[in-house]
């Protein structure tokens, strides 16, 4: 891909994430367990692993993490949707070549390793381990949204014209 | 894309795996819900704020926190206000013998404490 035009995807797609990330710190959260939500700016990184490579995903992620504190947060959920988004982005770039064909697994296992990083960030924060007994809340939300996020990912992907994506 | 002899794809294989993993999860919550004692140890930042046993509480009062206001009533605590746009801490509900409340914009915690474990709670 020319480097204009990947710029220029890659912007968008930031831009895309953005405000699927803001859009979605306006609904209410739907239960009382700190951390569950849609994950919908997932979608975003998802595809663009899929779509533009690993180095560009991260760029992608970088910039919707940082603007996405500065429109919809504050520095503490910066830093836990910072954790979150690393090991998620970690463990997509991982398994994103054995689980090609099934991108909803890819995305459970992404929404896994976000909720796993975000508690992480939340035990160094409240120095304290006891936000582990949310694990077994947030993993059943992982599934759920991440395997909702995955289809939404995976019925896009089959949708856009394949063969472009050669990386440079 | 090449197909290296047997790959991942199997859709059903995986409904089967994320399928236990939430039974093992609900299980998981139902067997542990009710571990607890009768006092409520807030922290804030980590630091231990108050130790407060619920049985010996007669009258209702207020701890103000940097951010939040707990109320602390005969029995059970729960958050009463929080200066977060979420309000989750504050839907968390009220405890009486188990669970906690978090308050990640502030770090605040409020556990009751194990009556087995309790040292453990604060390693991290």
């Amino acid at each position: 891909m020319k480097t204009t035009k990947r710029i220029a995807l890659d912007a968008m797609l930031a831009a895309i994430a953005l405000l699927l990330f803001i859009v979605e710190a306006q609904i209410p959260p739907l239960t009382a367990i700190p951390g569950v939500k849609i994950g919908l700016a997932n979608a975003v990184t998802l595809a663009a692993v899929c779509l533009c490579g690993r180095r560009d995903a991260a760029a992608i992620l970088f910039v919707r993490v940082c603007l996405g504190a500065v429109f919809a947060g504050n520095l503490s959920t910066f830093l836990y949707s910072a954790a979150g988004a690393a090991l998620c982005l970690a463990v997509t770039c991982i398994l994103c070549k054995p689980l090609q064909k099934t991108v909803w697994v890819l995305s459970v296992f992404g929404a896994i390793a976000h909720n796993v990083g975000q508690l992480l960030a939340a035990s160094v924060l409240l120095q304290s381990a006891a936000v582990f007994w949310y694990l077994p809340y947030l993993l059943i939300a992982a599934v759920i949204s991440g395997a909702f996020i995955g289809l939404c990912v995976q019925l896009l992907l089959n949708r856009l014209p394949r063969g472009k994506e050669e990386k440079r | 894309m090449k197909r290296t002899g047997k790959q991942i794809s199997s859709n059903k294989l995986w409904i089967a795996v994320f399928a236990a993993m939430i039974i093992g999860c609900i299980l998981f919550i139902i067997l542990f819900k009710n571990i607890g004692g009768r006092t409520a140890v807030i922290y804030q930042d980590g630091q231990e704020i108050a130790r407060i046993d619920l049985s010996r509480v007669t009258e209702s009062y207020t701890v103000p926190l940097d951010g939040n206001v707990i109320l602390v009533e005969p029995g059970s605590i729960r958050m009463q206000s929080a200066d977060c746009p979420d309000q989750i801490c504050v839907h968390q509900g009220v405890l009486h013998d188990a669970g906690r409340i978090v308050c990640l914009p502030n770090r605040v915690l409020i556990e009751m404490e194990h009556t087995k474990d309790a040292p453990d709670a604060k390693a991290g």
